[in-house]
């Protein structure tokens, strides 16, 4: 409950600083949308049909105002609410994340787990130098080797999702949710979590009992893994909203992230503030759905405010 | 004893561990039997060796790194020769162990209950549709109040007492034909302590299994075991039914813990203690590992390692003087 108050303040804080920072930034929304050969009056009446001509602290009052409406205002670039916009490019962003977040977490964890059994082995050592180079390697290079390999060789997907109508889904996900499980960095947290589990005296006490070693490790030692392992996929989950601009740009998905981008170029400030506004809103929300899912993992968050029996 | 009464006999045991250049010579040729239903205290300090013989027993040693030599013949055959799946039928099944940390023996994320029917279901001992009901039963066995609810919970809501319970239910479940129970009071109330054992006593008169408790204290285990073997660096150095031990200790190792058990009619004002520390297991020394604390020690002690000798009946030592020194006047 506390969490969600401190929501309150931390969506207040990127707000703000969101609304300064783009307005720092060099040019502004009626030079970029009017185009080089706008004479200053035209200017001049464009900042003042949007408001633009009002010294800032005066705007970011109207904002604040108009945000606890619920009114993120009119993007300058798409000449609609930018609610809308941000509601319509939200559907395909989440589903990136999803995807790579489960597909990703999953492959992941059971090469983490295989990493952990075979402990200083050969698979243990491939796997180890496949996730060092996979999290060493910026995310818009592995999105562009995949597209060198899958779509210019292979050409089994298209060089951009949105430039293609009609195509089958996996086809439009395949390039960018193979760069997360790539990318990932969960390998090496579930292999040192198993190992360091695999230390544990009940772990003795399993092999004293008989359980078998595949057993052991899936039953007992990914069972009390999981709570660093949630830590780390609701990280990875807060941070994919960041990651889709990256992404959506390198496949050329059609996103918020991609939103967000296009949005700044064009210096539509509303889109910029109202697309910021959801994501963080989407990284508060996947850090609280962690820490249920963490109190699910570990009995003893979970029963420690139901008392003791 | 008979053979046919003979369920475990070690043979000869040597165990080391390579240590970077080292290696540390953690069992040193240890022989030992164990006869049905019998109970034996296996009684050393810290690092000498009786855990790592006892969990070489259970095949739970890594090998590599660990070197075990010798042989551990259980029901006739040699588990050090079993096959890791073979062992697994063996271990929990008719061996079972439980540990000095209830705290941390359990798996915290799994409730009370499935732990238990886990080690029931693992070797067939009950069917599927008996489980919970057998589950319950050994919780009732092991004296936990409340049983059915316990059942439920997770380790952390139960109290280290009740904890080792669990451990031990878990250990019963399969109805082992050898207990062993490393330090199983250590780590518990000295209130607790006495109940625990007197459920592992109560426990092996009902089931007329063996058990090994492994101690650093002597006194805890006088109550409840036939036998006590005395661990020093990896050797047995005395063995004897425990009123033998007691009444007349001949290695002077076993003398020298007796004293160290304080008793009101002790007139001395400081409590005995056993000068030095037991030798490094990487650098044993040439002639009998004890001789350097040894207040007795000749010659021959620090050049010629003594052999176990059968001094009086069922009682054996290995110290090269041992019936001569008189363990009232140490």
């Amino acid at each position: 409950m506390s969490r969600l108050l401190l929501a309150v303040p931390a969506m207040l804080g990127v707000f703000v600083v969101v609304f300064f920072v783009i307005r720092m930034l060099p040019g502004d929304s009626a030079e970029a949308m009017l185009g080089a050969s706008a004479t200053d009056a035209q200017i001049e009446t464009y900042r003042a049909a949007h408001g633009l001509d009002k010294p800032a602290p005066v705007q970011f009052w109207i904002a604040l105002k108009n945000l606890f409406r619920g009114d993120l205002g009119d993007s300058l670039s798409h000449y609609r609410p930018v609610l809308s916009v941000v509601l319509e490019r939200l559907p395909s962003t989440i589903e990136l994340a999803a995807y790579g977040i489960v597909l990703g977490s999953v492959f992941a964890v059971i090469l983490g787990v295989v990493a952990a059994s075979f402990r200083g082995r050969w698979p243990d050592l491939i796997i180890t130098a496949y996730s060092t180079f996979g999290m060493s390697l910026p995310t818009f290079y592995i999105g562009l080797w995949i597209l060198m390999v899958f779509a210019v060789k292979l050409d089994v997907i298209p060089v951009s999702a949105s430039a293609v109508e009609g195509l089958p889904r996996w086809k439009t996900l395949f390039g960018p949710v193979l760069t997360i499980v790539v990318g990932g960095s969960l390998v090496r947290t579930t292999r040192s979590a198993i190992l360091e589990i695999l230390e544990e005296d009940f772990i003795r006490t399993a092999r004293a009992k008989g359980v078998p070693k595949a057993l052991i490790l899936f039953r007992h030692a990914l069972g009390n893994a999981l709570i660093p392992i949630i830590t780390m996929v609701g990280y990875g989950l807060a941070v994919s909203f960041g990651g889709a601009i990256v992404l959506e740009t390198v496949f050329g998905r059609s996103g918020v992230g991609k939103l967000l981008i296009d949005a700044i170029t064009v210096r539509d400030y509303p889109l910029v503030q109202g697309t910021t506004f959801v994501i963080a809103l989407f990284m508060i929300v996947a850090n609280l759905l962690t820490d249920v899912a963490a109190g699910f993992a570990d009995p003893r968050i979970r029963v420690a405010g139901a008392g003791e029996l | 004893m008979s053979d046919g009464q003979r369920l475990l006999e070690i043979k000869d045991l040597r165990i080391s561990f390579s240590v970077g250049e080292d290696t540390v010579r953690a069992v040193n040729g240890v022989s030992l039997t164990l006869d049905r239903g019998e109970a034996l205290g296996v009684v050393g300090e810290s690092g000498c060796g009786k855990s790592v013989t006892f969990s070489s027993v259970m095949g739970l040693l890594p090998s590599p790194p660990a070197v075990i030599e010798g042989e551990i013949v259980f029901d006739g055959r040699d588990v050090t020769k079993l096959s890791d799946r073979q062992m697994r039928r063996v271990r929990g099944k008719d061996i079972a162990m439980i540990f000095q940390e209830p705290m941390r023996s359990l798996n915290p994320v799994m409730r009370i209950g499935n732990q238990i029917v886990e080690a029931l279901l693992l070797h067939g001992a009950v069917s599927r549709g008996q489980v919970w009901t057998r589950a319950l039963e050994l919780l009732k066995l092991v004296e936990v109040p409340d049983a059915p609810s316990r059942l439920h919970c997770y380790p952390h809501q139960l109290s280290g007492g009740l904890r080792q319970r669990i451990m031990i239910a878990m250990a019963l479940a399969s109805q082992p034909r050898i207990l062993l129970a490393d330090e199983p009071t250590t780590a518990l109330d000295v209130t607790i302590q006495a109940q625990i054992l007197e459920l592992l006593k109560r426990v092996q008169r009902e089931t007329g299994m063996s058990i090994v408790i492994i101690t650093h204290d002597l006194g805890v285990v006088a109550d409840i075991v036939d036998n006590v073997a005395v661990f020093y660096a990896g050797v047995i150095v005395e063995k004897a039914d425990k009123y033998s031990l007691f009444r007349s200790p001949m290695h002077p190792y076993t003398i020298g813990l007796l004293n160290c058990i304080p008793t009101l009619q002790t007139k001395r004002k400081r409590l005995y203690v056993i000068e030095g520390n037991i030798p490094d297991p990487a650098r044993l020394p040439i002639g009998c590992a004890f001789s350097p604390r040894c207040a007795y020690a000749t010659e021959r002690c620090l050049t010629e390692k003594p052999e176990t000798r059968e001094c009086a009946p069922g009682h054996f030592c290995a110290c090269h003087l041992a019936g001569q020194i008189d363990p009232l006047n140490p």
